[in-house]
């Protein structure tokens, strides 16, 4: 682990309640500095809601969000972001009317990622070269893959003390999903902390130091990747099958 | 009459000199809708009540009309301000119907409180009398200020809306206003500057209407569904489309006005528009699907 | 509840009959404006009944006003005979507008939009038309009417118009129409045919407010343009109507009353403080604008549904305490929140006769005689592709479902389920391949179209009709295959005993935990009488409790000869569910077999754990 003492991110017995029933029950997990964790778990386990709700886009219904020491729990994503924490949306949610470009600039929310948007946007670029290609194209007219790159990269914009990452994965062809997690794996290496949210367990499990598994709303399962990649209840997780 | 070609080219000056005002009081409706997805038929009374404000302030012999509008624009701009923050506060979460009928009953309010204070009678200003001729198209100096107040303020904003980080975070909500938020925009706020700038707007429309016009309060509810008209054409969340649209909607009617009668320009528009309705919703100028 | 509504019509028509004995010309004037107006608002209603909202319904008022005048002046036309033209060429009108406007899926601002630059355009065409008297209109001067004609006639029509909503509102066609309102998706899911429905309520609206046009023209005696296709005329129903409730019977009238009575009381204290016509009507019109604001912040479902709504907590909170007929007990019990109604009270309430709890009851009983149809000809998807934006959502996907066969269909998000689903179930027009049903194609069909065949289909958000009772909800189901009201009512509460929601049969649906929500979904569909149902991730948001007896259920219904396709995540119930299993991924077909191969498939595994984990853990340890 790393000199700091505190987890960046911790999230105990989290409930959140979508109108009439629970998505999730009881979910809880910590990130420490420098860590790159995922949390897997088949469709409907309630990871993007965990996700969303600790960012404050979703009320928490219960349990308790630390970030950075702070319990900010009832905070709006505004304010979440502003202090680093950086959420990379399932489904991407880029504004695809806007240029790449625009798109990436708007990802430097804060001052001091606005004060440095020249340095960040340098980086993207070395990161993913395509976007600097097609820097002035609309974003709705990248392929899924540039489009996932184009999110990703926008978030490291805002300068993350926190990268948040839903499914980066999703609906794009294996060997795109290999570049994805190629410049995965040189952030996680940069030293940003990251969560990543993962249908395609095998990848999360290569990227990430440790790993915890939800089922019907609950973390039933945490452990380090190396032990979860053997383990029966991730299978019967995703498999639903004892 | 002849249709000399002076002539001509008179009606087509004059008309997209109106039509660039129409402008400005359609990107006011169109920026607040792509926005903060608020249909907001309201905005033509605001309009209203800045060309009566600026009368009372003219004929009290306060002030000169483009001095009233230097205190009006900012003066709107804190109100709108302060109605997003509480008259309009829940309107973007209702249905659009919902949305139609309160913003509806707030233009009658306003236009109607109007007629009660100031009659129903036609106002006008007396123009300055100058007027500056070329290629024998004569075009008095306001109405050619107007124009270029008009089309500076569409410059403007668009400048604003394509350059600053402020503007594409306001265009950024109105395109993904989900993504906006998930990625820490604060679009509740952004919904407030939009609005305040809509009023600025109307400010600015109302003003210069008011040196180039007669005016009447119904003139708020024919300025409302012109509006909307207008912003239909142009593609509803589209803001410098629906300045341009204001334009040919201007041209079209003083053409219309020139060959047949005014009424007449107003029927080709208005069944025009409810041909773009039934057959391009999205616009003239794009291409994308409604929602 | 019926009859006395029944009763006070009677007493309605006779008390306004009795009002040419005593009342003065004023009274009589202002009252035959109100019942006019309020017949108009009745009108208006109509196309409100399927959640449409028209800001240009001048457009019709003022065809029936100016072609009853333009006749009469022209040709001497009887009046009469002037309106019934107007009506027709309002509803051709109509016709030809909103067809196109349904077609082109125009909702919301652009719907409202176009009805309101419709009255616009005809509003400056009568302005130009040199026969219609340009902008002065056309007057009425020479027209002698017998004394209380005007009267008597827009009382009748009134008192037609309520009487009729509330037929209709008991009607197939009136469910169809609320159904609609309440949720257009789900209304076509369950065979309604949504675009004739909407039509027919637009028309039948336009064609009576055609009437009243002509009516308003002889009361006033003039048309003239602003006053007949202006906007004003559209938010004057549109506020009545709302202020007394949208989609009642009684509402629009009652809304109307309250409005002509403040506006009266207005001009009267306007004339004390000698404000002259123009301030009075401009307090009048503030006035309007402020209720229409007030309406949608504070009332939004108006003054009649607020009322019955008082009315039906206050008579909970009175016969709590004594809980007398067994009905209304068990309706109050479960009003009152006791979630399900202990198993005791369902039983006593179980009115059905046991009969229809066999497998011979309306809802359990298939649509058609497919029985002779071969086991392997069922529901077939025959190579199936759809692209979206250049990326293939499904390419080339072919599987079948037998006869009474329980077919999951699973894959990781976005694998495809979703837009197999809906090609299934109609939503997607066109598309390459087909998907045949008993050797019948569903591809082209509309969903209603694949309802009536026999495929029913739920949401996985479930879609309720929430403003109609559980009863009502399954009613709408049933009417698919019943014409009439009484038979789909059998059907209907056979389908809620089958789930168990039959003591929750009058409760409003919005009142339901989510588990029952998925259980009248699931009723509804059943009471069109499906051979195959489409379940959408009916587990989500479920404990594992509730989504083992909704399995139960599941098994239960199959036993009585429905298929099904269940599209869904929870695994461990679509393992424990299916006979058989097809797993998508891109798009693909990767593997379809029993569940117990489907675990142990190394292509499956490894599309949801990677290709590492697909060997099992003990070759990895190895
Ligand atoms: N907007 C919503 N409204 C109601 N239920 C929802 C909504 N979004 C997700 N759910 C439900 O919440 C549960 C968890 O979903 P989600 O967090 O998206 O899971 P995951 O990201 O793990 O796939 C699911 O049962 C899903 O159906
Ligand atoms: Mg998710």
């Amino acid at each position: 682990m790393s000199t700091t003492l505190s987890p960046i991110l911790s999230v105990e017995r989290l409930r959140v309640k979508y109108d009439l029933f629970e998505a999730v029950f009881d979910v809880s997990f910590e990130v420490w500095p420098g860590e790159a964790v995922c949390l897997l778990g088949s469709n409907g386990a309630g990871k993007t809601t965990s996700l969303r709700a600790i960012l404050g886009a979703l009320p928490i219904a219960g349990g308790r969000v630390c970030f950075l020491g702070d319990d900010t729990s009832g905070k709006s994503p505004g304010a979440m972001t502003m202090r680093g924490m950086i959420y990379v949306p399932e489904g991407r949610e880029l504004f695809p009317s806007l240029t790449v470009l625009e798109n990436l600039e708007l990802g430097a929310i804060t001052r001091e990622a606005r004060a440095r948007t020249r340095a960040s946007l340098e980086l993207a670029c070395e990161l993913f070269p395509i976007l600097a290609e097609r820097r002035m194209q609309l974003a709705g007219t990248l392929s899924g893959g540039q489009q996932q790159m184009l999110a990703i990269a926008r978030g490291l914009m805002g300068l993350p003390r926190l990268l948040m990452l839903d499914e980066p994965s999703l609906g794009l062809a294996p060997v795109v999903v290999e570049q994805v997690y190629a410049a995965l794996g040189r952030i996680v290496r940069s030293g940003t902390p990251i969560i990543l949210v993962e249908q395609h367990v095998h990848q999360a499990l290569e990227l990430c130091q440790r790993g915890y598994v939800l089922e019907g709303g609950r973390t039933v399962q945490q452990g380090s990747t190396a032990e979860l990649a053997g383990s029966d209840r991730l299978r019967s997780a995703y498999l639903g099958v004892n | 009459m002849e249709f000399s070609p002076s002539v001509i080219g008179q009606m087509l000056f004059t008309g997209a000199l109106m039509g660039s005002i129409y402008g400005a009081v359609a990107m006011g409706f169109s920026l607040i809708f792509g926005v903060a997805k608020i249909i907001n038929f309201a905005h033509a009374g605001v309009v209203l009540w800045v060309m009566y404000g600026v009368l009372v302030a003219v004929r009290s012999g306060v002030a000169h009309p483009y001095v009233a509008g230097l205190v009006a624009i900012p003066l709107c701009y804190v109100i709108g301000h302060g109605v997003q923050r509480t008259l309009m506060a829940r309107v973007s979460a209702m249905s659009d119907d919902m949305q139609i009928i309160y913003t509806f009953g707030l233009l009658l309010v306003l236009t109607y409180m109007a007629q009660f204070f100031f009659g129903p009678d036609v106002h006008f200003l007396p123009s300055s009398g100058l007027a500056v001729e070329f290629g024998g198209v004569v075009l008095q100096v306001e109405t050619i200020i107007a124009g270029a107040l008009a089309l500076g303020s569409a410059l403007a904003l668009h400048a604003f809306l394509s350059r600053t980080w402020l503007g594409k975070a306001i265009r950024a909500s109105a395109d993904n206003r989900r993504g906006a938020t998930l990625m820490g925009l604060d679009v509740v706020r952004l919904s407030r500057v939009a609005m305040a700038l809509s009023f600025a707007l109307a400010a600015l429309a109302g003003t210069i209407l008011v040196t180039v016009t007669t005016f009447y309060p119904l003139r708020g509810l024919e300025l409302a569904v012109l509006a909307f008209v207008i912003v239909v054409l142009g593609g509803m969340d589209n803001v410098f489309a629906s300045f341009v649209a204001g334009v040919l909607i201007g041209m079209f009617e003083a053409l219309g006005t020139l060959l047949f009668s005014p009424s007449i320009a107003h029927m080709a528009i208005y069944a025009m528009i409810f041909a773009v309705l039934l057959v391009r919703p999205q616009g003239l100028f794009r291409r994308r699907a409604t929602k | 509840m019926k009859s006395a509504l029944g009763l006070s019509i009677v007493v309605f028509s006779l008390a306004a009959a009795s009002v040419p004995f005593w009342g003065s010309g004023y009274t009589i004037n202002l009252l035959t404006q109100i019942f006019l107006f309020g017949f108009l608002a009745s009108a208006w209603n109509f196309m409100a009944l399927t959640g449409l909202v028209s800001l240009g319904h001048a457009a019709f008022f003022g065809v029936g006003g100016y072609t009853a005048a333009w006749l009469y002046l022209t040709w001497g036309a009887n009046l009469v005979l002037g309106a019934l033209v107007g009506a027709a060429l309002a509803m051709f009108l109509a016709f030809v507008v909103y067809w196109t406007a349904f077609r082109s899926g125009l909702r919301g601002i652009y719907f409202s939009g176009l009805t309101l630059v419709l009255a616009e355009a005809l509003r400056f065409a009568a302005i130009n038309t040199p026969a219609l008297g340009r902008s002065q209109g056309l007057e009425l001067v020479s027209l002698h009417l017998p004394p209380f004609l005007l009267y008597g006639l827009s009382v009748t029509l009134l008192v037609l118009t309520v009487a009729g909503t509330l037929w209709l509102l008991r009607s197939p066609l009136g469910y169809r129409l609320q159904a609609v309102r309440e949720n257009e998706d789900a209304a076509e899911a369950l065979g309604v045919h949504t675009f004739r429905v909407k039509l027919a309520a637009t028309l039948l609206s336009a064609g009576l407010v055609a009437i009243g046009g002509a009516l308003h023209a002889v009361l006033l005696r003039f048309v003239e343009p602003e006053s007949d296709f202006g906007l004003s005329l559209s938010l004057n129903l549109l506020l009545g109507t709302f202020l007394g409730g949208t989609g009642t019977a009684l509402g629009p009238p009652i809304g109307i009353a309250v409005l002509f009575g403040l506006r009266e009381g207005i001009a009267r204290l306007g004339e004390l403080f000698a404000l002259g016509s123009s301030g009075i009507y401009a307090l009048q019109q503030v006035l309007y604008g402020a209720m229409l604001m007030l309406v949608v912040v504070a009332l939004p479902d108006g003054l009649v549904t607020r009322a019955r709504r008082w009315w039906i907590e206050w008579r909970r909170a009175s016969a709590r305490p004594g809980s007398a007929g067994f009905q209304a007990g068990a309706q109050v019990a479960s009003m009152a929140g006791l979630e399900a109604a202990a198993p005791g009270t369902a039983r006593a309430t179980s009115a059905v006769p046991s009969a229809q709890l066999a497998s011979d009851s309306p809802a359990a009983r298939p649509r058609a005689g497919g029985a002779s149809a071969p086991a392997s000809a069922y529901l077939e998807v025959i190579d199936v592709s759809r692209h979206f934006r250049g990326l293939a959502a499904l390419s080339n996907v072919s599987f079948d479902l037998r006869r009474g066969e329980i077919l999951g269909l699973i894959g990781p998000n976005g694998a495809g389920k979703t837009t197999m689903f809906n090609a299934i179930s109609g939503i997607f027009p066109a598309q390459i391949g087909e998907v045949r049903f008993k050797g019948e194609r569903l591809s082209g069909l509309a969903p209603h179209q694949v309802c009536q065949r026999g495929v029913a289909r739920t949401f996985q958000i479930v879609q309720p009709f929430a403003g109609l009772t559980v009863l009502e909800n399954a009613l709408i189901g049933a009417l698919s295959r019943y014409a009439r009201i009484a038979e789909a009512r059998e059907a209907a509460l056979a389908a809620l005993v089958q789930v168990d929601l039959h003591a929750k049969r009058d409760l409003p649906a919005a009142s339901l935990t989510l588990q029952d929500r998925k259980m009248l979904e699931f009723a509804r569909s059943l009471a069109t009488g499906p051979e195959l149902i489409l379940l959408d991730e009916v587990m989500a948001g479920l404990t594992a409790s509730e989504q083992s007896q909704i399995a139960d259920k599941i098994l239960e219904i199959r036993d009585t000869g429905v298929s099904f396709l269940l599209v869904e995540h929870a695994m461990r119930a679509v393992m424990r569910l299916s006979d058989r299993i097809v797993v998508l991924d891109h798009g693909q077909v990767i593997a379809s077999g029993l569940p117990s191969e489907i675990a142990r498939d190394p292509g499956v595994i490894s599309v949801y754990l990677g290709r590492s984990l697909a060997q099992t853990p003990v070759d990895r340890a190895a």
